[in-house]
């Protein structure tokens, strides 16, 4: 009998001393308020929201915010910001809508093929995201009025290159597969998406970049000193971003096969909100790509729910702003600890 | 016996005191600012072919710079402590929505109540809107970027929400008061009462900032916070009422627009926040906070004002408008940069 009585005190205490570390972990918070998020709305909609359709669903309609929210960590781990994301997504989506289709006529008929109007799409948003780096690691300019500047520019590009704010219809038949097709069983959003969160993940944690990345934005003079090439570290993240704003981009026309100055809007600020909530730090150098991975979950879950309950645009606003004062109040208190 | 050496030496004497007062002005900044707005005034004046220096035309700008002018008397006291208000564009578009709907006669909204304590209502408003953020910056210790921003959003959201009355889809509040109209259309002398407002606005910002201890205080404050702290200065107090200042700025924004187009709606408050900080980066106010002047704003709004006005009568289209507007803030704020030696953030 007391050898009995002796495993199980040990196993107990085991269990509780693993559990408590498991619990102290940052994320583990984040976990729990998903879970009872979406506990909450099961109840709200009567069991429509825990539905098998309406998780995919959730996990799809995240997909190209979990992609921005992949390029904006890397930015907000350097100490910097991008508010650019949205714009340069909407000018990317107006241009690949452009270039395939040949409208409005910039190209004369028809459009460019398949691939190379992607490709093409890609780098710009990539060379957006370098202007935006230049003018931050270079000219030590401040990222908020970089980003928010090129942000201005890039929607009104976006307003310009789309004749005036009409809408582009008539894209390829074989640009759908982008935004709606399956890869066994699995749409190629969600696919996109969960590549993004794996290879962030492992060049945060397993390149001498991505550690890079966070030792500039935890303190850059002490990076400088010890070697790093800080101005390059600040720029390659802003390429990142707008890369993967482009990619944004390419997938939101894809998926409702046309373009207008409407879409991606608010992309940035969700954006901030994913990454700030999943656990980043405004100031830089803390946080990770799991944590920005729930806190996208966790927005979709919002905004699914918002939806279902039928609340209007506005009233999203609001409830997102309140969020990210949320976030950030809890991240303030959390680094004063 | 009077040497020929006296009568030159009072000559090089007033010769190089005048010389050295040259240089004082020369090097001072806003004189800068001032060449530059007699220069696009006249580069304005010659592509619109003397469109732009009419006289109603500079009413017009006037009139349209009031607006900008009073909400980057705000945020010049915010950014003179290193922080940002991105949401006085909110704050401002929740005051005038809560204004339209208290004065209104139309059935689902909160009013009618009289004018006058609506717009005193108003302005409460706008300085506890500008409060909430202070309070958010100055004790929680938030970043003023996020706060700001965060509060824009939800005071877009709330505002549309009380545009709602008894509809689905945001409302145009109508049926405003008719006295409302005094404040926007009525001139005093040939001069539209905004411009008095603003004029008073730059009056009393420049008194505060430079003759008052408050006013010292914000410099202190955002040139070195820890510096400003350790000698003594209630640093949190002052964070919080630069925003409260600047919301109060918003408010009477609001005032003004409303009376303008004695209407309220979602859209009647657009782009306040972001020609604001122009115009206060423009004036030569340093972004990190502790350096510039109200003239300078003063000067900044002006050029704003005569920019925009000069690529409108030239029938530029927004795109093209939204580059050049980026392309002036991007330079100004390397000029600042480069100014302070490439230290800035």
């Amino acid at each position: 009998m007391p050898d009995n009585q002796q495993d199980e005190r040990v196993f107990s205490s085991t269990l509780r001393k693993y559990s408590l570390r498991v619990l102290r972990h940052e994320n583990s918070i984040l976990v729990i308020v998903l879970i009872a998020l979406m506990g909450a709305l099961s109840a709200i909609t009567g069991g429509v929201f825990f539905s098998a359709i309406n998780m995919r669903n959730i996990l799809l309609q995240s997909s190209i915010l979990g992609v921005a929210a992949v390029g904006q960590t890397f930015v907000i781990l350097s100490a910097g910001i991008d508010l650019s994301v949205g714009g340069v997504g909407q000018m990317m989506a107006i241009l690949g809508a452009v270039l395939l289709t040949g409208e409005p006529g910039y190209l004369g008929n028809g459009g460019i093929p398949l691939a190379a109007g992607i490709i093409i799409v890609l780098l710009a948003g990539a060379g957006m995201g370098s202007s935006n780096g230049a003018l931050v690691s270079r000219l030590n300019l401040s990222p908020l009025i970089v980003t928010l500047g090129i942000w201005q520019f890039a929607k009104g590009a976006a307003f310009q290159f789309s004749k005036e704010g009409e809408t582009i219809h008539d894209l390829p038949r074989s640009l759908s597969f982008l935004g709606q097709g399956n890869i066994a069983g699995v749409p190629v959003p969600s696919i996109l998406f969960i590549v993004a969160i794996v290879i962030g993940f492992i060049v945060l944690n397993y390149t001498r970049f991505g550690r890079s990345v966070y030792t500039v934005g935890g303190n850059e003079v002490s990076a400088w000193l010890s070697g790093i090439k800080t101005k390059n570290i600040r720029f390659w993240v802003y390429v990142i971003s707008g890369f993967c704003a482009a990619i944004g981009g390419l997938i939101q026309i894809s998926r409702i096969m046309g373009a207008n100055v409407a879409v991606l809007y608010g992309l940035e600020l969700d954006s901030i909100a994913a990454v700030v909530i999943g656990g980043v730090s405004i100031f830089g150098g803390k946080g990770s790509m799991i944590g920005v991975l729930i806190g996208v979950l966790i927005l979709g879950v919002i905004n699914n729910g918002m939806n279902l309950m039928g609340l209007n645009p506005q009233m999203k606003l609001l409830v997102r702003g309140g969020l990210i004062l949320a976030a950030v109040a809890i991240d303030a208190l959390r680094r004063r600890r | 016996m009077r040497r020929i050496g006296d009568k030159l030496d009072s000559e090089r004497s007033r010769a190089s005191t005048f010389r050295k007062n040259a240089a004082i002005i020369v090097k001072h900044e806003t004189f800068t600012l001032a060449i530059i707005l007699a220069a696009l005034i006249a580069v304005f004046g010659v592509t619109t072919r003397g469109l732009s220096l009419d006289r109603t035309n500079v009413a017009n700008v006037l009139l349209q710079s009031s607006m900008l002018g009073v909400a980057a008397v705000g945020q010049t006291f915010v950014i003179l402590t290193a922080g940002i208000d991105l949401s006085i564009g909110g704050i401002a578009l929740m005051s005038a929505v809560m204004g339209g709907s208290l004065m209104t006669t139309m059935p689902g909204f909160l009013g009618p109540i009289p004018m006058v304590p609506a717009i005193l209502i108003m302005m409460l408003l706008g300085a506890g809107l500008g409060a909430i953020n202070g309070l958010l910056v100055s004790r929680l210790k938030l970043v003023p970027l996020i706060v700001t921003l965060a509060m824009w959003e939800m005071l877009r959201g709330a505002s549309y929400q009380l545009t709602l009355g008894l509809e689905d889809v945001g409302q145009i509040i109508q049926q405003l008061p008719s006295g409302l109209a005094f404040i926007a259309h009525e001139t005093a002398g040939g001069v539209p009462i905004p411009v008095f407002i603003f004029v008073a606005a730059i009056v009393i910002g420049y008194f505060a900032l430079h003759h008052t201890s408050f006013g010292r205080t914000v410099y202190a404050v955002g040139g070195n916070t820890v510096t400003a702290w350790l000698s003594g200065i209630r640093v949190n107090s002052t964070r919080f009422w630069v925003y409260v200042i600047s919301g109060f700025c918003g408010a009477v924004v609001a005032i003004i627009q409303i009376s303008r187009v004695m209407s309220a709606s979602y859209g009647v408050i657009s782009g306040l926040e972001l020609d604001s900080i122009a115009a206060v980066v423009i004036g030569g106010v340093s972004l990190v906070g502790g350096q510039g002047s109200i003239i300078g704003v003063l000067i900044g709004i002006l050029i704003l004002g005569v920019i925009n006005n000069g690529m409108n009568l030239m029938g530029l289209n927004t795109f093209m408008q939204n580059v050049v507007k980026g392309v002036v803030i991007l330079t100004a704020v390397s000029i600042d940069a480069i100014r302070r030696g490439r230290g800035g953030k």
